[in-house]
């Protein structure tokens, strides 16, 4: 880019011109940023999901971009660590010989596109597999 | 020139510069890799393409099963598409990878997330996605941590050995011990409120029991000179809130109960017992394990050499018909339970490869009657008949309609071939993402069939009769 900020506020007498020039310099910068955007992340980040809904019709999403991602990523993560917490307060009230070794986490898409935990093998997206001991 | 005309020069040429910028985004888009979500469609298959094949002038090219001959020397490198979709496979990889990196471990808890498991599916039109809908899954995806799956001792969970209570039987178990094996089932189902009824339950799971102690007692010792080795049989039972068993694979069961017969090793009794057996006649499950670890031992090499995967075993989704007839199933509700094969290290020498694989004969496929697959089997004198009706309630037996098919095993050994093939790609594309904390350890890939051997991924609608799964090595 041609012009740096220091020479926009350094050279310009006319304070409307200075705005032009400050709105002009950003756009430029943001599509810049958008561009190279859509340069390095499109080919990187594309997540597809497929199934059938309750009428038996094919759907398609496509969760994918790099910020989408990140966030199921953050959803995941928040899921994990509430059924964690969870499953750490389980107390077993009396000796057995039966204990939980495994609990499997289904996780689907809600109505925002949003993730909730459903059954295992219906409409889970992606099953969260916790096991205990180290 | 004035002060005045260079400042509109100036500001003429900054928008200038954004105009570019903004006609070249396409530019650079252009730049970027081509990638597709679309399935080959000779990758999936239907009686009404196999019959559309067989009715074209290049049916006889492909072998008679929409195979082409020479797919073994086929390069999956030198097909644009299949690279273009492999770039796909791999994008879609990418971004779960940047998910699952979000999820991170804590210190000093007991529990843990051991591993990770998606699905992908197939609409019938060829559109691959991570399945997130209802819907059969065309593969299936384990991720585990890679500092956990590195640590002694912990093995990666299996894909299907989730969500369903496993009752071990053994061949010498007598009903006590079924019933012994059963009780704290029971108790579970009692406990967790999910089953009413303890006295059908219980009833009903015994009965299941005995006939699958029964089906497994006719399994003898696998062939000798095979690669693949039958090593375990689970029978799916669902039961609803009543305690009355329900059609396999059902939808809205209240508990799921797997019978599971796993063979630890071929002991002597066993070769014995299977002597015996087919001095006079095998069972049908004995001659239906002997004829495919015979069929699959025709592909000597499976395993995907340039990943670090390699075919740890096959599933197989069986039926049972009336007369106790073992069948591949393929209508959803006719599944009745799974035979395993697992590849022995042992290999067959060329010469008596030649002998199996010449071997006749065929496989009962159950299907429905519709037209295409009618004409399919009239076209291809495959024989069939009518599915009989059921003579008791037993629910092993399933009292669905349908047409049994006669498929030969050369069809189906060419299937296997295909199929080996399509889970190959799925292997190497799926294995290309790497991610610094996760690492796929096991990829299974599900096929369905049609009655003229032709083998295809399983769509959305359909279910799979044969599935493919590799475990990556050392794992």
């Amino acid at each position: 880019m041609k012009y740096t900020l220091f020479s926009i506020v350094k050279f310009s007498k006319d304070r409307r011109l200075f705005f032009n020039r400050a709105i002009a310099l950003t756009i430029g910068v943001v599509l810049l940023l958008l561009e190279s955007g859509c340069f390095l992340v499109r080919p990187l980040e594309s997540l597809p999901i497929i199934g059938l809904d309750s009428n038996g019709q094919v759907k398609k999403y496509n969760l994918g971009g790099n910020f989408r991602t990140h966030r199921y990523g953050k959803l995941l993560n928040d899921i994990k660590n509430q059924s964690i917490l969870r499953l750490e307060s389980i107390k077993s009230a009396s000796p057995s010989p039966w204990h939980i070794s495994q609990v499997s986490v289904g996780l689907g898409l809600g109505a925002a596109l949003d993730l909730k935990v459903v059954g295992v093998e219906l409409e889970s997206l992606i099953e969260l597999r916790i096991i205990k001991g180290e | 020139m004035n002060a005045r005309k260079l400042i509109k020069i100036k500001i003429l040429s900054t928008f200038l510069t954004i105009l570019i910028l903004v006609a070249a985004i396409p530019l650079l888009e252009a730049f970027a890799e081509e990638q597709s979500f679309n399935v080959p469609d000779g990758w999936l298959t239907s009686a009404e393409k196999e019959y559309a094949l067989l009715q074209s002038s290049s049916y006889k090219t492909f072998g008679g099963n929409g195979l082409n001959e020479s797919e073994s020397a086929y390069d999956e490198k030198s097909d644009p598409n299949l690279q273009k979709l492999k770039k796909g496979v791999h994008t879609m990889m990418n971004s779960t990878y940047n998910a699952l990196d979000e999820i991170k471990p804590k210190r000093n808890q007991q529990w843990h997330v051991g591993s990770i498991a998606a699905k992908l599916g197939v609409d019938v039109g060829g559109s691959l996605g991570l399945l997130g809908l209802n819907g059969a899954s065309t593969a299936e995806l384990v991720w585990t941590r890679k500092e956990r799956s590195k640590s002694a001792g912990e093995l990666p969970q299996s894909i299907k050995e989730t969500g369903v209570h496993n009752i071990l039987v053994t061949k010498s178990m007598s009903e006590e011990d079924l019933r012994k094996e059963i009780a704290p089932i029971v108790a579970l189902s009692m406990n967790n409120g999910k089953v009413k009824n303890r006295f059908r339950l219980e009833k009903n799971l015994l009965a299941k029991a005995k006939e699958f102690h029964t089906l497994i007692s006719s399994v003898g010792a696998n062939p000798a000179n095979t690669q693949w080795r039958f090593y375990q049989f689970q029978l799916e039972v669902n039961v609803d809130a009543s305690g009355a068993v329900l059609p396999a694979l059902s939808v809205g069961a209240a508990m799921k109960f797997c019978f599971q017969w796993i063979k630890i090793k071929e002991s002597d009794a066993n070769k014995e017992e299977v002597t015996k057996t087919l001095s006079s006649s095998p069972s049908p499950l004995q001659l239906f394990v002997e004829n495919m670890a015979t069929d699959l031992s025709s592909y000597e090499q499976m395993d995907v050499q340039d990943t670090q995967y390699d075919l740890d075993f096959i599933k197989i989704g069986i039926g049972i018909g009336v007369d106790g007839e073992i069948f591949l199933a393929k209508i959803h509700a006719d599944v009745v339970g799974f035979l395993f094969f697992k590849r022995v290290s042992s290999g067959v020498s060329g010469a008596s490869m030649k002998n199996l694989i010449t071997q006749g004969g065929h496989y009962l496929l159950k299907d429905d009657d519709s037209k295409a697959n009618i004409n399919l089997a009239s076209a291809l004198n495959v024989p069939f008949e009518k599915f009989p009706e059921m003579k008791s309630n037993s629910a092993n037996i399933n009292n669905r309609s349908g047409v049994l098919y006669k498929v030969s095993r050369a069809a189906i050994r060419k299937g296997f071939k295909r199929a080996s093939r399509i889970a190959r790609f799925f292997v190497r594309a799926t294995s290309w993402a790497k991610s610094s904390n996760w690492e796929l350890s096991e990829i299974g890939v599900e096929f369905e069939l049609v009655l003229s051997g032709g083998i295809g991924l399983v769509t959305l609608q359909k279910n799979s009769v044969i599935e493919l799964y590799f475990v990556k090595r050392g794992a």
